[in-house]
């Protein structure tokens, strides 16, 4: 396996692209998750949206003041479940 | 070597963790099916933790470099548990009890986990493989090549065996929903509940706790829930919108209206970012942890870094089993399809460890996002160094109805502290629920 450093493991995305990035002049966190893709996957940047801010604080000496908007489902759903909600038992 | 499950008698007599696994005793053993193969369980405990128990450390491929990918963090943070269990694909097994006959099967691999041939994308892209900025740079041919390349080399799992059917959604109405069971969650519910509000309380685990329950150190039993707060386990929020919050509980959807909305959903633990840190058998302290209060030893050799609650208590518990250096950072990990040691630095030393398990005790994030969705402001904190939501003394943010309590608002903060917190935020929201002032 070559070597590499998973900043986002969902995406495969390592952290020389997130400097590549850098380099290419995306400052800001949005920019950078385009750039990338990094946050886009599974588990919707639980861990990488924080490690590249953490990242662009160091480099940049600015940390970003917002984190990309927290979109739902916190966790992947079944269609299916979101489906069956228009038929709701009332409890 | 490799991951094995230990007996409270290879503990030294009268540790907490010996005392916690012989209240667990040897009831509900099971036998779940892996890849074709048997693996005993206990009945209840995550399904990864019984592939782990195992030495199933590989359970799927990364979607671009097919990088093998194992559990992490145990909690639902990561990609690395995804297994197909029963048909259904994706399933995140850190999330889900063993059952008697469950059948599990490693995805996103050809022909396993184990031995995946796409890994070549790998080698092929020794740096990266940009497919967002190549996607959007060539046009024409190229593009639709990389759309297909793209296509038929990543994507999760493949389609259900089977159309399920669902079963019909609940709803429910209550003055407060407060999410996370762990000792601020609760101590909020009770607060609440005493106050004479309908409280729901909600917690993706199996049971009350919250970091508790993963700390092998910790034997004391849980505060009570008051019976007026009506509790719901195995019960994950997903998302949260106006004044509904959507729960997944036992694959059921559940709609919860609230006025009062209180997020006590702790912190995140990770291992950091350095090179390989994608390689099976890197855990969080936490996982190890939670692995441990399970019975279950998720390596034989175990390198352990980092100087936090967790890694404190492994090491307190497994004494010189494990090498702990506190101070250290982590510079690589080192093996191919798992991880065979690390190299560690500290003050400008450099060395390399031998090891079967990395346990890094790394960087806490605010699990903030439940917080946010509900539209409370969440700003960059560079005492934390994390995004977290702000908030006033009492646990308000600047949404009308939402609050946030324990771990989540103040990072690691000891048990009382945190169950004091929780406290202070409910007597908050049932003033603000009753139209009382400040
Ligand atoms: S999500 Fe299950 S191990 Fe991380």
């Amino acid at each position: 396996m070559t070597a590499k450093a998973m900043l986002c493991r969902c995406e495969d995305v390592t952290l020389d692209e997130v400097m590549e990035a850098l380099e290419a002049g995306h400052r800001d966190i949005e920019s950078v998750k385009r750039y990338t893709g990094f946050g886009t996957g599974w588990c919707q940047g639980k861990q990488c949206v924080v490690a590249c801010a953490r990242i662009l604080a160091k480099a940049t000496g600015r940390a970003p003041e917002l984190p990309i908007t927290p979109r739902p489902p916190l966790h992947p759903v079944a269609l299916g479940v979101l489906a069956s909600l228009g038929d709701a038992e009332e409890g | 070597m490799a991951p094995r499950r230990i007996l409270p008698t290879d503990l030294p007599p009268g540790s907490p963790l010996a005392r916690r696994l012989a209240a667990l005793g040897s009831s509900g053993r099971v036998t779940v099916e892996h890849d074709g193969s048997p693996v005993a369980a206990v009945e209840g405990e995550p399904l990864a933790v019984s592939l782990l128990a195992a030495g199933q450390l590989t359970l799927a491929r990364s979607v671009k470099y097919h990088r093998p990918r194992g559990a992490m963090c145990l909690r639902g943070d990561c990609d690395g548990c995804l297994v197909r269990v029963d048909g259904v694909p994706n399933v995140m097994s850190c999330q889900t009890p063993a059952r008697a006959g469950m059948v599990a099967q490693s995805q996103n691999a050809f022909p396993t986990a184990g031995i995946d041939v796409l890994r070549v994308t790998d080698w092929f892209f020794p740096r990266h493989l940009d497919h967002h900025h190549l996607l959007v740079q060539f046009g024409g041919a190229l593009n639709r090549t990389m759309q297909v390349f793209a296509r038929r080399m990543a994507g999760l799992g493949t389609l259900p065996d089977a159309i399920a059917s669902f079963p019909r959604s609940e709803s429910l109405d209550v003055d407060a929903l407060v999410v996370g069971a762990g000792s601020s969650g609760v101590a909020c519910a009770n607060a609440l509940a005493r106050g004479g509000a309908r409280v729901l309380l909600v917690d993706e685990r199996e049971g009350p706790g919250g970091m508790r329950r993963d700390d092998p150190m910790d034997d004391r039993a849980y505060p009570g829930c008051d019976p007026a707060v009506t509790v719901r386990y195995g019960a994950g929020a997903v998302a949260t919108y106006d004044d509904e919050t959507l729960v997944i509980h036992e694959g059921r959807g559940v709609t919860v209206r609230a006025r009062a909305r209180v997020f006590a959903t702790g912190a995140r633990e990770s291992v950091g970012v350095f090179s390989q840190s994608d390689v099976p058998g890197v855990f969080t302290a936490r996982a190890f942890a939670l692995a441990l209060c399970h019975g279950v030893l998720a390596g034989e050799r175990v390198a352990l870094v980092g100087d936090g609650l967790f890694a404190r208590s492994i090491a307190a518990t497994l004494g010189d089993r494990v090498t702990h250096s506190p101070g250290a950072a982590v510079v690589e990990a080192l093996g191919g399809r798992a991880v065979k040691g690390a190299k560690l630095r500290e003050g400008g030393r450099e060395w390399t460890v031998k090891c079967d398990a990395l346990v890094v005790d790394g960087e806490l994030g605010a699990a903030y996002e439940l917080a946010g969705q509900a539209g409370a402001s969440v700003l960059w904190s560079d005492g934390r160094q994390c995004f977290v939501p702000e908030s006033d003394a009492e646990g308000a943010t600047s949404r009308e109805g939402v609050y946030v309590a324990g771990s989540l608002r103040w990072g690691r903060i000891d048990h009382d502290a945190r169950a004091r917190d929780g406290a202070a935020v409910g007597a908050r929201a049932l003033r603000d629920l009753r139209g009382e002032g400040r």
